[in-house]
């Protein structure tokens, strides 16, 4: 883990068993923020939802997974590699959409062909 | 244990009882508290009953139900306007329950961890209450005089918690008969994205009335965790719990779809 400027970086392998990491990271962070108990729940909801789907995707690992914050928000910003055409949306991602749209205030989504990136951001 | 020739319906003779519980607390007899035991053993075989479907030996229950009939008997007060039986019933009950909530734990979790997860449980309504807000984790933190990481650390071992347990089954009573296909319609505009409802439809079906309602009212109707809790009459952490592994299940369905 390292932090930069308030920005924390975090790689890990894509391997179900860190999922549950993801959950108490982003529960620390989340609590310093200054998150509320229901809130923090949103966001161990959205990174797991997060990091399931792109292990389901096939991402590379590591996972890259970016936090920060500030007084009103804490942004998540997932990047990881795939190969060309495995982003192609399937309804189990439709499904993770619409949890992600339903606990985190804005979600997007970028990057290439080959990239695999999410942006998501929840205000405290 | 039981023996042949006891009482086996429910129903006791009251003179006896009370003429035995004056005698005990004069003497402190434990032949009469045995006595006691045996006649009121048939009100723990009844009540240990009601929990066999959870996967325990009834015998074990019912030596688990034991122990609360003792500890009936040596706390009750005669002078108090309430039946034995009544009294009884609360404690045996009491001692069933928390034994399931000690063997609750699907893996083995420290003591102290399952302990502050149980203190956070509750300090999270009365604080809801008193701050008339979702308490913050440093607040929660501060209320049991420990850190916000410890309070992290015990909320995520609920995740840890078996769902036999007993809170799961009376509260599942609030969704009895609840059917989320029902609420959402072919036009709900919170479906408006979801291309493959037909999956979701299939997926909702592998759970259970409480989940679905759960599932609605986060999602749905938008309410926090702390309001579903409200309107449900259980725990955050609790709904917190149910809805994980409600997204868990639906995630494996529509994923069985894919393949």
């Amino acid at each position: 883990m390292v932090e930069t400027d308030g920005r924390i970086y975090l790689e890990l392998p894509i391997e179900k068993e860190f999922a549950r990491l993801l959950r108490l990271f982003v529960s620390g962070i989340a609590a310093r923020t200054g998150f509320d108990l229901d809130a923090v729940d949103d966001l161990k909801i959205a990174v797991e939802e997060a990091f399931l789907t792109a292990m389901r995707r096939g991402v590379e690992s590591p996972l890259q997974m970016y936090f920060t914050t500030n007084d009103i928000s804490l942004t998540i910003e997932r990047k990881g590699k795939v190969a060309a055409g495995a982003r192609e949306e399937k309804p189990a991602d439709d499904f993770g959409n619409f949890i992600l749209e339903a606990v985190v205030d804005e979600l997007t989504h970028g990057g290439s062909d080959t990239e695999f990136d999410l942006r998501l951001v929840k205000n405290v | 244990m039981a023996e042949a020739g006891q009482n086996r319906s429910l129903v006791w003779d009251r003179g006896k009882t009370y003429a035995l519980f004056i005698e005990y607390r004069e003497s402190s007899d434990p032949e009469i508290r045995d006595e006691l035991v045996r006649m009121y053993i048939n009100l723990v075989e009844y009540l240990a009953r009601r929990f066999k479907s959870r996967g325990e030996p009834l015998d074990d229950l019912i030596q688990v139900g034991t122990i609360g009939l003792i500890k009936a008997i040596d706390r009750f007060d005669i002078e108090r306007a309430v039946e034995f039986t009544t009294y009884a019933t609360l404690t045996i009950v009491g001692e069933l329950k928390r034994y399931f909530r000690d063997k609750g734990w699907a893996i083995r979790v420290p003591r102290r961890l399952q302990e502050l997860n149980l203190q956070v449980n509750q300090i999270v309504n009365g604080l809801t209450q008193e701050l008339r807000r979702t308490p913050t984790i440093k607040e929660i933190a501060d209320k049991l005089g420990v850190t916000s990481e410890e309070v992290i650390e015990a909320m995520e071992t609920s995740e840890a918690y078996n769902f036999i347990s007993l809170d799961g089954d009376l509260s599942s009573e609030s969704g009895e008969n609840f059917s989320l296909l029902e609420y959402i319609g072919e036009n709900d505009k919170q479906l408006v994205g979801l291309e493959d409802r037909a999956s979701l439809g299939a997926a909702l079906k592998d759970l259970t009335p409480q989940e679905q309602k759960i599932l609605y009212l986060r999602f749905f109707r938008g309410l926090t965790q702390t309001e579903i809790a409200s309107e449900l009459d259980i725990s955050q952490m609790h709904v917190s719990r149910l809805l994980r592994r409600t997204l868990q299940v639906l995630r494996q369905k529509m994923l069985s779809f894919e393949e």
